[in-house]
């Protein structure tokens, strides 16, 4: 049994970290190295995840039920090494959402405005 | 290559948490291989790029590894929440705790009250020696940039502190650059006068010679007028400035005072300057008018007695103090004094063959060897107050022995030991805040009340105050009392198991042996610096009592002394000076009661003075030179202070002005020249005059402590006219001290109503000031020897009566099996009996430690004087009997059948 609903204001503000791996879990199913790859992709200028920052957030998103493990999907790579995949819960997806409508609202506030104006 | 990149990543994901590694492990692998696959095939230089990867890597698992230990372990040990409780902000736990601990200390006064005055007693002692240390030692003297202030001393090998002559400072002045300025002061003694007053007899103050120099060395200014000139360095220069205190009683405070005048001794004196209230010389004497010193080079006229000043380089009587010149240090002006003597030294070699200038801080010389005392005095309450902490941790183990049920339950739901322990402490810091408190006022009167027995055993004691940093310095030693004594107990008491805290007190047999383990080990620890406070003042006393007893070689008792001082103006001839003496002793001795009178330039054991030089021809022929004290003395000095006459005669009628010059010598002196029975009759010279010595008598001491003096005794009615010496009168009666006074003072008022009978005092007490610092001490060492005996009994007490109560079923089972009476007590006195012995035996080690200290205090008593550490030993061996007994009679009292039922 879930505990309770959890409110994903409750993990509001997202550390960039946890951010940049919740934001392409949202929409894909990706195994270690390619959650990496696509987050550089992704959000270019961003600091780059390490393995061992990659696979913290990745256990505690876990237990945090943020994302969930999937069945590995046809088509990738087919050496012997371990790769599990993993994608965003429904919480993990809303909680992404909301750090994203977060930011968007931040940057959109007369004040940052003003700071990025002054800056061109 | 690739190979050790592997290794050391899988080294390094081995540092994480075994359930992440096992759980992750293989797949950060494979993340890490693809990546760096990624990177060869991408970069160009690939080995270097695939190494900074591997590096990132590591250090990122580093991070990781620290990360999750640490979100472990606050999982599995989350910051205590109480129940009904918000998890508090600290401040809020702890006033929480402080009235949580007010609380439980109200519902047990006793135990509060005792853990008090304890800690009290300690802290008490602390602050007050503190206060004493902080005032006198730790202060700055109250001048500007007081550090610049040195003082300059004439060095001989036989005295460091010597006076200086005249024509010495005024090179010293004129030469040494490093000095910005110096005070040149006439302190060889007390140079006092008489003020004529407008309503009665005059009044003898203090008077105090100094160069213009003085005051601007010093950085004071005057409240009015102005201080002295350079070409008012003379004596007869006839200007004055007056202390404040003098102005407030003498001139009613009368702003248009410059320009009027003082009549001292007779001389009128053009008051020119009054001193701020604030001022204080620097070298003790509190002088009420300052006048100019003599500086000129020469023998000033015979009338100028107040400002006398003989300036050559043979007669030392100057002191001085120097201010340092802007960047110079104490050893540039050393070397530059240094120098000069040097330059002197080629310009006179006999005069100066031993003569050496020593440059010394001026707070270092005024502080001086009270500094050892006072550190031994701190040294002694920490003890007291260390004792006082482990007596008190000790009540506190016996609260946590109590209290071990509720802790153990209150750990066993879920209460955080931290929180514990900050409550355990935060109870011992009320009680310590408390003590601290009452400590504070101990503190206080006990300065109050050292002062008042011990005036003048301190320098500097009149700025012994009671101020803010001392308030600040009780504060931060009861926080440190407090944890001292709450951490033990506290960490200890929380350290609990459950179910063996459940178990024991079920079972009512001996509840926490480590406990009571850690109490005997405090108890040792007393019982030992307890054994070192009682050595150190065992050591004291017998200092005290062999200087008490030790033979002066005269008898203080009965004498009474007063010093009459003449007016030059009136009493400028020699022939009137002897016959005031001669009748005012002849109308002395009429007096009822009076059986000697007698006088002296200067009473017996107190201290060097006027040391001459003794030039005589030695048996074989040889001319030799010796030193000696001369003292000029009329009447019968020998029968007053009962000195034994050992050959030859003493100074009769025969001996006038007329007749040649007759001196008697001490034995020692007699022995040193001539030997002891042959020195009658053989001539020497002193002050340019050819002497014969016509009798030996016994050496008295040189002071109250010291060894026995070389000295030369004159006749006063044939040494007159060397100068106007001023008389110190000893009588020896035997009615009391007070109308022995009385009756003097009236014949001196009928002989001359002018004169002033001065200082008034019992040969007693003349020798009392010397032994003051030796008392002070004595007492405040016998107080915390005291004090430590107390709280080592009380210790002991504590120990035994808790371990009899543990003990209560077994004692009671071996009563019911015949053990007899004795039997059981000397089972527990022996208990206590082993804590003593252990702490005696680490006590003794401690003292002779101490005892290293205390030699340079107790002079002449052999600081590991086996006699004291036996009686100190038994001292504290009875007291912990007595202490002892009472739990030991106690125990014999249980009722068997009481106990066994109980169960």
């Amino acid at each position: 049994m879930p505990p309770k609903a959890t409110a994903p204001s409750r993990f509001l503000p997202l550390p960039p970290l946890d951010f940049q791996v919740l934001s392409v879990l949202a929409s894909r199913e990706l195994h270690g190295y390619a959650i990496v790859q696509a987050a550089a992709e992704a959000l270019p200028g961003q600091p780059r995840l390490d393995v061992g920052s990659l696979y913290r957030i990745i256990s505690r998103m876990l237990d945090d039920r943020l994302i969930r493990e999937v069945k590995a999907p046809r088509g990738g790579p087919s050496d012997n090494r371990v790769r599990r995949y993993y994608t965003a819960t429904d919480l993990g997806r809303a909680v992404a959402r909301a750090e994203a409508q977060r930011l968007q609202a931040l940057l959109a506030s007369p004040v940052t405005l003003r700071l990025l104006e002054t800056e061109g | 290559m690739t190979k050790l990149q592997v290794k050391v990543i899988v080294a390094s994901i081995r540092l994480l948490p075994r359930s992440f590694r096992e759980r992750f492990g293989s797949e950060m692998l494979s993340a890490y291989l693809d990546q760096r696959d990624a990177i060869l095939s991408a970069a160009r230089d690939s080995r270097s790029a695939s190494w900074r990867h591997t590096l990132r890597t590591v250090a990122g698992l580093v991070r990781a590894s620290l990360a999750i230990r640490f979100r472990e372990r606050r999982r599995e040990h989350p910051i205590p929440e109480y129940r009904n409780a918000p998890r508090g902000h600290p401040m809020r736990n702890f006033a929480r705790d402080t009235r949580h601990a007010v609380r439980v200390l109200r519902t047990r006064p006793a135990f509060a009250i005792v853990a008090i005055i304890t800690l009290a007693l300690g802290i008490g002692a602390n602050t007050a020696v503190f206060s004493v240390v902080n005032s006198v030692i730790l202060a700055p003297l109250p001048y500007d940039e007081p550090e610049q202030l040195v003082r300059v001393y004439t060095a001989y090998p036989t005295n460091a502190k010597q006076f200086s002559t005249g024509l010495d400072l005024l090179d010293i002045r004129e030469q040494v650059t490093a000095f910005a300025s110096m005070g040149i002061v006439y302190n060889y003694r007390e140079v006092g006068a008489d003020l004529a007053m407008t309503d009665g007899p005059p009044r003898r103050i203090r008077v105090l010679p100094v160069s213009a120099d003085y005051f601007p060395t010093l950085r004071v200014t005057p409240l009015l007028g102005r201080t002295f000139a350079r070409d008012e360095e003379r004596g007869d220069a006839l200007v004055a400035v007056l202390s404040h205190e003098l102005w407030n009683t003498h001139m009613a405070r009368d702003p248009g005072v410059i320009g009027r005048s003082v009549e001292l001794d007779g001389v009128r004196y053009e008051v020119v300057g009054v001193m701020r209230p604030t001022f204080a010389d620097p070298l003790g004497s509190q002088p009420s008018v300052w006048i100019p010193q003599e500086l000129r080079p020469g023998k000033p006229p015979a009338a100028l007695a107040l400002a006398r000043g003989n300036n050559s380089r043979q007669n030392h009587y100057l002191s001085a103090i120097a201010r340092l010149a802007r960047g110079s240090s104490v050893a540039q002006a050393q070397a530059q004094v240094d120098a000069l003597v040097r330059r002197l030294k080629a310009q006179y070699p006999r005069q100066y063959e031993q003569r050496r200038f020593r440059v010394a801080s001026l707070h270092e010389d005024v502080v001086g060897d009270a500094r050892t005392a006072t550190y031994v005095l701190m040294g002694a309450a920490v003890l007291v107050l260390l004792i006082a902490c482990l007596n008190v941790a000790n009540l506190f183990l016996v609260r946590a022995l109590a209290q071990l049920k509720e802790t153990a339950i209150r750990t066993a739901l879920g209460a955080a030991r931290a929180r514990l322990v900050a409550q355990r402490l935060t109870e011992s810091l009320v009680v310590a805040t408390a003590g601290g408190l009452v400590g504070s006022v101990i503190a206080y009167l006990g300065v109050k009340a050292l002062l008042a027995v011990s005036p003048e055993s301190l320098p500097r004691s009149e700025a012994v105050s009671f101020d803010l940093s001392l308030l600040g310095f009780a504060v931060i030693v009861t926080i440190v009392t407090g944890a001292l004594f709450g951490a033990g107990p506290a960490v200890r008491a929380s350290r609990v198991n459950a179910s063996d805290a459940m178990n024991d007190s079920a079972r009512g047999t001996t509840g926490g042996r480590g406990i009571r383990q850690l109490r005997s080990v405090l108890v040792t620890s007393q019982i030992s610096m307890a054994l070192m406070l009682l050595v150190g003042a065992g050591v004291l006393i017998r200092a005290f009592i062999s200087e008490q007893r030790r033979d002066l070689g005269f008898s203080p008792a009965g004498v009474v002394t007063f010093e009459v001082h003449l007016s030059p103006m009136t009493y400028g001839e020699p022939a009137r000076r002897v016959t005031f003496h001669r009748t005012y002793l002849e109308r002395l001795r009429s007096l009822p009661g009076l059986t000697h009178a007698s006088a002296t330039s200067w009473l017996p054991a107190n201290g060097e003075y006027h040391v001459w030089g003794y030039e005589y021809v030695s048996d074989n022929g040889e001319p030799k030179s010796e030193s000696a004290q001369i003292r000029v003395v009329d009447g019968s000095f020998l029968s007053t202070f009962e000195v034994p006459l050992l050959h030859g005669r003493f100074f009769d009628e025969s001996d006038r002005e007329s007749t040649a010059q007759a001196a008697i010598i001490s034995q020692s002196l007699a022995k040193k020249t001539h030997g002891e029975g042959t020195a009658v009759g053989k001539v020497f010279r002193t002050g340019d005059t050819t002497f014969t010595v016509i009798g030996v008598v016994g050496d008295v001491a040189n002071d109250a402590r010291g060894v026995d003096a070389k000295v030369v005794y004159l006749s006063h009615r044939q040494f007159a006219s060397d100068r106007n010496w001023a008389l110190t009168y000893a009588v020896k009666s035997s009615i009391p001290a007070q109308e022995t006074i009385a009756l003097a003072r009236g014949e001196l008022a009928r002989l001359d109503p002018a004169l002033v009978l001065y200082r008034p005092r019992t040969m007693e007490s003349v020798l009392a000031v010397h032994h003051a610092r030796d008392r002070f001490m004595l007492l405040l060492m016998a107080t915390f020897g005291a004090i430590a005996l107390t709280l080592a009994a009380v210790g002991v007490y504590g120990v035994l009566s808790y371990a009899v109560t543990q003990r209560r079923r077994e004692i009671g089972v071996r009563i019911a099996l015949g053990a007899q009476l004795t039997q059981v007590r000397a089972s527990v006195l022996g208990e206590g009996l082993i804590v003593a012995a252990v702490g005696v035996a680490f006590g003794a080690i401690g003292a002779l430690g101490l005892a290293r200290v205390l030699r340079s205090l107790a002079l002449g008593v052999n600081p590991h004087d086996p006699v004291v550490f036996a009686i100190a030993t038994l001292v504290l061996g009875a007291v912990v009997l007595i202490a002892g007994y009472l739990p030991a009679r106690r125990a014999t009292r249980v009722n068997p059948l009481e106990v066994l039922q109980s169960d």
